[in-house]
């Protein structure tokens, strides 16, 4: 672990101006991601956990340049993103590339398979029809399609093929990196499987680096070799997925599992079963972030925001308390 | 990557996704509506074009002992002018043939372009940088909110009565309308997915623009100019009415129901034709806009 | 399991004309729910089970038609017109949907929502629904009500939004509240929520709830008992922890090996090939029977009934059919199994 990181994320903070309530009033501003740094290394899969608006989705789009962080750097294999023109701007395109998770939205609804799934490598380069045609039935095969739908439109096709279509598009620049944005959940639970092991078997043949964001658990054991948690913005848990399934530490992880676990068993979550919502983004509490809802709160949790803790070379926790907890 | 047999999930039937004309035609036959509407456009267009071969008599012809016959089914109507004659004794059957020349050529001529620059100019205010957006969408607001009536006046007084000078007219009253609605929906489009999808694969804006944005707004804007087709129609009658539009001796639709009017209560005849004649036309390009657009969304498929 | 069933479904089937033809949505389907019961529906996207909550609540969309029978309280449903529904629906039986921000009415306060719904369903005097209304929404446990009463729905967050909705819902004290995808929209650690909130209703009120969803974990955490749909048809009936632990219709097993778990260890998940059968077609035999990798013969030409005890297991499926059982399904459902 002492490489490079392939993805490198430092101190990164996006805010979003919300529209002004009064002529003269400051715009007020959401702070999607608050301070977050993150090292993906070649060939592996970090998960973000977390629910709705804690920023997850947020982290994909800067990784894959369709926002610029307000603060801080996102590096890919050494080179800053920000501020890429030209040639090495084309060049990184290639090199990262998303799975989405609404496999409806994700095409357009007038645009044949051929055109959707060769659209990144044509905005590369020049194809001949041949080469494309040659290159989508190519790709359709690997993801388990038949080369004759290259002639169908996006409605012919149902949830879980159109990802499979997503996957094949995504590969047709044979990119290094793939930011999988909830890419099963939106698909039927038979369906869900397919996907997961296809993602699986094509990193294992492309050695592929993950960037996996999702809100189920079992899904993430599954994918992962790492995972962040994050809640309102900030990272409160990283570690290798054993350190994190094994040895959570932080309440809101432990929370998480707790209720995961509780889909398979059938019990009803004890004690952790969080009360209340997320906060705002807009007002966000000065202390931790999870303390509103933390059933282990202190005085000092409200007052004093817990910064990233290093545990273990590879396991960190953002909480006071972690260390009395742990007993 | 082999192991994956292909065989093993089950993949959407392939059918050989039919050409346009078979779409078309397919179509065509399960709906009898646009049938009709076809048939009434095509007929108007037909005859507009070969009115010289169509036409009975020449439009122009007077002939004051055969003035304000009645048609052809009424007391003192003749076969000879099916559709009765005006005041100066001209074959209204004619006239209406010729009058369909330049209604049909306005309107065409008035849609496309107006149709054309307000597409052109919507993508690029909802999708091209924000000042721009802002200075169309003001202009549009200027456009919408100044009364029609008064411009017209003002630029046919400015630039004198002509054939271009209408057509510019249409084109300055109607562009606006196109820009607005197209913005609305490239504003809708541009947050799609797909767009987000071209983007990191580094798709050229512009390119984005023609391949993602502008045919998922094309519906809408075959939905305005269908009614657009009679709404210009209606505009060059009333420019014509006002003694701006066609001038005599050329005729137009809306130049004959202008005339036709002061005859309403002994030669019902003069106005009524003219104003079927807009009727259906407008009915007609309505239900071919209806039709096509449910034909271009390869979404309909045939059933 | 001798009582009175609150609702029994018999022989139910829905057909819905549709561009593509005929759709078969659901049929045949038998099925009976004892009273203060929690009854899940399984099944994927396209199975019926969306259709038959919406059969039972007896609100299909016009182009659909109902057969069979709905029995509510020993009262025959499947026949009543709109009109003497509407003395059932709130009363007896009502709705919760997926989406809480289209079940509330945008423009009017919440408070008044829930008020509309006590004072013409309910029928209390004024003083007496602004009580129940605060009542109804500090037992959801919406904090300050006072306050919240007088929110717009797009003010409160989605999660709050199923806590109305479920006040309304539950303020008529309905014996039977169907939920059609009642958590699907919301976060984990808030579906936890609506789940408690769910048995607290029925602690309280003796409610009888029907939970349809997709989610299994869902299903694992509240239901009893578990109908799994398939195709249209009920495949399997059995209780919840029965149907996870020791699944028998091969498509049930199928379902919850293909589930990831926590401190799962497998390298692969199992999958079910294949997509779900095209309803508009008629399907002949057992409609899994093409997915299926225990399918023999007699599965493509012969549609297995549903069989096993009333109200307890029951199996629609050729492998357990007395004779075949201990031959063919046994060892090979066991290597199903987790």
């Amino acid at each position: 672990m002492t490489a490079r990181p392939f993805v490198r994320m430092t101190g990164v903070t996006k805010q979003y101006a919300l529209p002004r309530q009064s002529l003269f009033a400051r715009s007020p501003e959401i702070s999607a991601v608050r301070g977050v740094d993150i090292a993906i290394h070649k060939g592996r899969t970090f998960a973000l956990v977390g629910e709705s608006g804690c920023g997850k989705s947020t982290l994909a789009k800067l990784l894959l340049r369709l926002e610029v962080p307000t603060e801080g750097t996102v590096e890919i294999d050494g080179q800053q993103l920000s501020g890429l023109t030209g040639a090495a701007d084309r060049r990184m395109r290639s090199r990262v590339q998303v799975v989405m998770q609404d496999p409806v939205a994700a095409m357009n609804p007038r645009e044949r398979v051929l055109n959707y799934v060769s659209e990144p490598l044509r905005a590369q380069r020049r194809l001949t029809r041949a080469e494309k045609t040659e290159l989508v039935e190519t790709l359709l095969r690997q993801v388990g399609l038949s080369p004759e739908t290259a002639q169908l439109y996006p409605h012919e096709f149902s949830g879980g093929q159109r990802q499979r279509l997503a996957i094949a598009r995504a590969l047709s620049v044979s990119p290094e990196l793939m930011v999988l944005d909830e890419p099963v959940s939106a698909l039927d639970v038979s369906v869900r499987a397919q996907i997961l092991n296809l993602l699986k078997d094509l990193q294992e043949a492309r050695s592929l680096t993950y960037a996996f964001i999702s809100h189920d658990l079992a899904i993430v054991e599954f994918m992962a070799d790492e995972v962040g948690v994050m809640y309102l913005g900030k990272i409160v848990e990283t570690g290798e997925r054993t350190q994190i399934f094994e040895n959570p530490r932080h309440p809101y992880t432990r929370a998480l599992l707790d209720l995961a676990r509780s889909n398979e068993t059938g019990a009803v979550p004890q004690s952790r079963t969080l009360a209340g919502a997320v906060p705002s983004p807009v007002d966000i509490p000065r202390g931790c972030g999870f303390a509103g809802r933390c059933t282990f709160a202190v005085a000092r949790c409200n007052e004093e925001q817990p910064q990233l803790e290093i545990l273990d070379t590879t396991h960190s926790v953002a909480c006071h308390r972690h260390r009395e907890l742990a007993a | 990557m082999t192991h994956i047999p292909a065989a093993q999930f089950q993949n959407p039937p392939v059918r050989r996704v039919p050409g346009f004309l078979l779409r078309l035609w397919t179509s065509y036959r399960a709906a009898p509506a646009p049938l009709f509407a076809l048939l009434v456009a095509g007929i108007f267009v037909f005859s507009a074009i070969f009115a010289d071969w169509v036409s009975p008599y020449p439009p122009g012809r007077v002939s004051f002992l055969n003035s304000l016959e009645p048609p052809a089914w009424q007391d003192g109507g003749s076969i000879k002018h099916l559709l009765g004659t005006d005041q100066l004794g001209r074959d209204q059957l004619s006239r209406l043939i010729y009058g369909a020349q330049l209604s049909l050529m306005i309107s065409a001529i008035g849609v496309v372009g107006a149709g054309v620059f307000g597409v052109f100019l919507g993508i690029l205010a909802g999708y091209g940088p924000s000042w721009i957006g802002a200075i169309v969408m003001r202009t549009v607001d200027a456009f919408l909110s100044m009364p029609f009536i008064l411009v017209v006046l003002a630029f046919i007084a400015a630039v004198g009565v002509s054939f271009q000078s209408i057509v510019i007219v249409m084109w300055l009253t109607n562009w606006p309308r196109y820009a607005r609605l197209v913005r609305g929906e490239v504003l809708k489009v541009r947050e799609a997915d797909f767009v987000a999808l071209a983007r990191v694969a580094g798709v050229k804006p512009w390119r984005i623009a023609a391949v993602h944005i502008l045919p998922n707004v094309m519906n809408s804007v075959i939905v305005l100019a269908t009614i657009d087709v009679g709404r210009v129609i209606v505009l060059e009658a009333t420019l014509s009415f006002l003694g701006l539009g066609i001038q005599p001796p050329d005729t137009s639709w809306g130049l004959m129901l202008a005339d036709g009017q002061v005859f309403i209560t002994h030669a019902w005849w003069l106005a009524a034709f003219p104003g079927l004649a807009i009727l259906f036309t407008v009915l007609a390009f309505n239900l071919l806009g209806d039709w096509l657009r449910d034909r271009l969304d390869p979404r309909m498929g045939i059933n | 399991m001798a009582a009175e069933p609150l609702l029994s479904v018999s022989n139910l089937s829905v057909e819905i004309r549709s561009r593509r033809g005929l759709v078969c949505a659901v049929s045949d389907v038998s099925f009976s729910v004892q009273p203060g019961e929690f009854v899940g529906i399984a099944g994927e996207s396209g199975c019926g089970k969306s259709t038959l909550c919406h059969a039972i609540s007896r609100s299909l969309p016009p182009a659909a038609t109902l057969k069979g029978s709905i029995r509510l309280d020993g009262e025959e449903i499947a026949t009543k017109s709109e009109s003497q529904m509407r003395g059932i629906r709130g009363r007896k039986m009502s709705m919760i949907l997926q989406n809480p921000l289209t079940s509330l009415d945008p423009v009017f306060k919440i408070g008044a929502q829930i008020d509309e719904v006590l004072r013409h369903v309910v029928g209390l005097s004024g003083e007496e629904r602004r009580r129940r209304m605060l009542q109804l929404l500090e037992q959801v446990h919406i904090s300050d009500p006072e306050r919240r009463a007088r929110s717009y729905p797009h003010q409160l967050s989605g999660g709050m939004r199923q806590r109305v909705v479920t006040a309304m819902a539950s303020a008529p004290r309905p014996m039977l509240l169907l939920a059609d995808e009642p958590t699907t929209a919301l976060d984990v650690t808030i579906q936890e929520q609506i789940l408690g909130l769910f048995r607290e209703i029925r602690d309280l009120t003796g409610c009888t709830f029907i939970i349809v969803t997709h989610d299994l974990g869902i299903i694992r955490r509240l239901c009893d008992r578990v109908l799994v749909m398939y195709g249209g048809r009920l495949v399997e009936e059995s209780r919840a922890a029965e149907a996870f632990a020791h699944p028998r219709h091969p498509y049930t097993a199928a379902l919850v090996g293909s589930l990831p778990r926590i401190g799962d260890r497998r390298r692969r998940l199992q999958t079910i090939e294949g997509g779900t059968p095209d309803l508009a077609k008629a399907i002949e035999g057992c409609a899994f029977a093409p997915r299926c990798a225990f399918a023999i013969e007699r599965c493509a030409a012969e549609r297995p009934l549903l069989t096993g005890e009333k109200g307890g297991r029951a199996v629609a499926c050729h492998l357990f059919d007395a004779a075949a059982l201990p031959v063919v399904a046994a060892p090979a459902l066991s290597q199903v199994r987790l």
